[in-house]
């Protein structure tokens, strides 16, 4: 063994028991955690002192939202009969539940980026002259959570098409928890932030 | 290579565990040797070996170096001399140069780039990138990187964030100049001060890049150290090289997207139209904004609590590569191994809760002010501990003073030096009058910039042989590390008789008001030692490249007879996977010098019949 062809690099055994992957997962999620602890700080400062001073605009949250929220907590639901039935060996119960979570995911999107278009028409702004600070930090806040479902949906959107031209046995069940653990994160976060948003 | 390697004294359930699962996936020759050819693009571009990304980092902090360091060199050729035209600056700089003199916009843009380049781009990537990659798998036993292919991207993100920095020197309105702090609304409004427009605007893009970069680098060592420890390297066995690492890496992972808010909110203000930051804002008489209603006390909240973590991101490697040097040279175990520890993660959980100390004068209530005070002041306590520790390591030791020992003690000299000063600004009441004088400037310098150089020096005399398999030359570092010490001193230290007469940061040139003329010889002095300091890290660079190729070749596996498994590689020059068979078993902890008529037990030696070991 001169030349240490064979020294698996990639695939190292895990000294504590954990999967080294699904913990470092879990150690990006604290990042982006605190990311978000680091912008919600500021709009509940700014709530509070804007209050006080009279001037923190209210608005009324488009239903859209109402909806989004209930599509995404379905989808995480959906997810996690998926992985059942990958536990189970059941490939056409996976296919149809993979696919029905991506499309919920998507839908999710879609409903959000229909209820900021009815921000704009109630005249709720993100920049600009008419512009408020209670507005300003309810896109920047729901939009910043849509940028982390659109890179959970990347990978939901692969594992499907892989789900439907590869057989099950090609999925690592830690990809399939991996995957579960980031999408059942960014849904806690959204309702985190959707009771912050409308409380 | 067998399990039978694993037979060494004891056999618990879990070295069976470990043995069986080991053997599967580490041994499993020939029937995995495919042929791997390295091309010079997967060897030293996209290269996936920790140890060569570990390379990439320190050469380009070295790179960063030289330029953070002659921005220095020539704001302070303007502090010196601030009514004298050289001619070189006009051929150097152009039109930011009129006549030899640096323009005053300019100016501000060389202190902010400056700052900005050397805290995050040598201090954090430099330092920390380079001394995680390197040593995290080599020290605690592991074939690389958790994953890899994450910490490629960490550095690659990281030459992203470099190129995007380095390209707004070349943008018509000039780098960013509200200082590297970026408060808003200076740093919002190119009506304020040029630097603010393109500059800044490319200012953030790199700081995101960077923070991505950043935040796959801490994932990555957080991982690894947990997860990736060879057999017997139980976490109180880990260096203190390690500990200081992880910690680091935890600091980081936690503050950065702090940071990331706050630039995130500070892009909407400057180019969307948001009012976040932004409030009624007059230049020149004029209202400047439509929009109302922003704070730029929040972003001040949202930068600190970064800025100040961000601060012991920077001094946490270097205190753990100046513990491990420190008793390797000394011959000594670490005094307080465990102390060692609790004051790593004493000082790393204060450093979330005294962010407020950089924000006295901001109007906070002052009852507010004397809680972060007295969280700010017991900072001191783990300090003193680190500080008593080192000394205690030194004391009676059998010294050898090679250029990493000389700079490890000079460490310990600027950190007791600088962290005094800290107790001062810590203090509200004193701060309100020293606050945004040289004092501070003083202060920082000293204890974070000047200390965290003298660790990354350390580490890279230090393990330079292993690195390149060569040593550099020890008379060149001597002669470097006389100048950069006592240079650093005759620098620094008059700043703080500046600072606490008053002399204000930032400005441009200290003969402008009579109060401070008489400051101007002083001045002068420290621009005169300053520059000398700067064209003396010549000493090192030269050294460096030079040794790389013609420095006399390493010969012995372990040249500075320590004993951590860094040393223990088949190979001087490790393959990638570190060791070529098994990876060592670990059996003590790494601090045992001078023990039982011993010189030095490696890691590696299994203990003797009735030995205590930790």
């Amino acid at each position: 063994m001169q030349k240490g062809n064979s020294i698996d690099i990639h695939n190292q055994v895990s000294t504590s028991g954990i999967d080294a992957k699904k913990f470092a997962l879990w150690a990006g999620l604290a990042s982006i955690v605190m990311f978000f602890i680091g912008i919600t700080s500021a709009f509940i400062v700014k709530k509070v002192a804007a209050q006080a001073a009279g001037n923190w605009k209210e608005f009324a949250i488009p239903t859209w939202f109402y909806f989004s929220t209930a599509v995404i907590i379905v989808s995480s639901l959906t997810y996690w009969m998926a992985v059942r039935a990958f536990k189970v060996n059941n490939r056409s119960q996976f296919q149809i539940l993979l696919l029905v979570t991506t499309i919920l995911g998507a839908l999710f999107l879609t409903m959000q980026y229909l209820g900021w278009t009815r921000l704009v028409e109630i005249g709720i702004y993100l920049g600009g002259a008419q512009s408020t600070a209670s507005g300003s930090f309810f896109y920047v806040i729901s939009g910043a959570h849509a940028a982390h479902i659109l890179g959970g949906l990347v990978f939901l959107l692969i594992a499907t098409i892989k789900s439907f031209i590869k057989p099950l046995s090609s999925f690592k069940s830690a990809s399939i928890d991996m995957i579960g653990t980031y999408w059942h994160f960014v849904d806690i976060l959204w309702i985190y932030l959707f009771i912050l948003l409308i409380y | 290579m067998s399990a039978s390697t694993h037979h060494h004294g004891h056999v618990d359930q879990e070295s069976i565990y470990h043995d069986a699962v080991w053997h599967e996936h580490n041994s499993h020759e020939p029937a995995n040797q495919h042929d791997h050819h390295d091309t010079f693009f997967s060897k030293y571009i996209f290269s996936m070996d920790h140890k060569m990304i570990a390379k990439q980092f320190l050469v380009s902090g070295i790179v960063w170096a030289v330029i953070g360091g002659l921005l220095s060199a020539l704001f302070r050729i303007q502090l010196g001399y601030p009514d004298e035209h050289f001619a070189f600056l006009q051929t150097l700089l152009g039109h930011w140069a009129p006549d030899g003199k640096i323009d005053p916009q300019f100016y501000l843009a060389l202190v902010t780039m400056h700052g900005t380049i050397m805290v995050f781009f040598v201090l954090t990537g430099g330092l920390s990138g380079t001394f995680s990659n390197f040593l995290i798998p080599l020290q605690i036993g592991a074939r690389d990187m958790a994953s890899p292919m994450l910490n490629m991207l960490s550095y690659w993100f990281f030459f992203l964030s470099s190129m995007v920095m380095l390209s707004s020197f070349f943008v018509a309105s000039g780098p960013a100049s509200a200082g590297w702090t970026v408060y808003p609304p200076l740093s919002a409004l190119p009506e304020a001060v040029k630097g603010s427009g393109a500059g800044q605007s490319l200012w953030l893009i790199s700081i995101a890049f960077f923070i991505i970069s950043s935040l796959l680098g801490g994932i990555n060592y957080i991982t690894t150290i947990l997860n990736l420890r060879t057999k017997g390297m139980s976490m109180a066995r880990m260096p203190l090289t390690i500990w200081s690492f992880f910690i680091t890496a935890i600091l980081g992972l936690l503050s950065f997207p702090v940071l990331l808010s706050a630039a995130l909110l500070l892009i909407f203000d400057r180019s969307i139209g948001t009012s976040f930051y932004l409030n009624e804002i007059y230049i020149g008489g004029r209202a400047i904004l439509d929009q109302t209603g922003g704070s730029s006390i929040l972003y001040q909240h949202l930068f600190w609590f970064l800025g100040h973590p961000e601060v012991y991101i920077v001094i946490l490697p270097a205190m753990g590569i100046v513990s491990e040097v420190l008793s390797v040279n000394a011959r000594k175990p670490i005094f307080g191994y465990k102390a060692m520890i609790g004051s790593l993660l004493a000082i790393g959980g204060l450093s979330f809760i005294v962010w407020a100390h950089h924000m006295f004068v901001s109007g906070m209530n002052p009852f507010v002010g004397s809680i972060f005070v007295v969280l700010t002041l017991i900072i001191a306590v783990p300090s003193a501990v680190k500080v008593f520790n080192w000394l205690a390591t030194l004391w009676r030791g059998n010294i050898r003073f090679t250029p990493a020992m000389l700079f490890a003690i000079g460490f310990v000299s600027l950190f007791i030096s600088g962290g005094l000063t800290g107790l001062f600004l810590g203090n509200s009441t004193i701060d309100i009058e020293l606050t945004k004088t040289y004092f501070v400037v003083a202060h920082f310098h000293i204890v974070m910039g000047v200390a965290a150089f003298f660790g990354l020096f350390a580490g890279v005399y230090h393990w330079f042989p292993k690195m390149f398999g060569r040593h550099m030359n020890s008379t060149l570092a001597y002669v470097h590390f006389f100048v950069t010490f006592i240079g650093s001193y005759l620098i620094f230290w008059p700043m703080h008789y500046q600072g606490m007469a008053g002399l204000p940061r930032w400005y441009y040139n200290h003969n402008s008001y009579e109060s401070f003329s008489h400051l101007g010889d002083l001045s002068k002095f420290i621009s005169t030692v300053a520059v000398i300091v700067f064209i003396c890290q010549v000493f090192f660079i030269i050294n460096f490249f030079w040794s790389m190729y013609k420095g006399r070749k390493v010969t012995e596996a372990n040249p500075w007879e320590a004993t951590t498994l860094e040393w223990t590689t088949d190979e001087i020059l490790p393959i990638h996977g570190n060791w070529a068979g098994d990876i060592p078993t670990v059996y003590r902890w790494p601090y045992d010098y001078s023990k039982d008529d011993r010189e030095f037990i490696p890691q590696t030696e299994p203990a003797r019949e009735g030995e205590h070991v930790v």
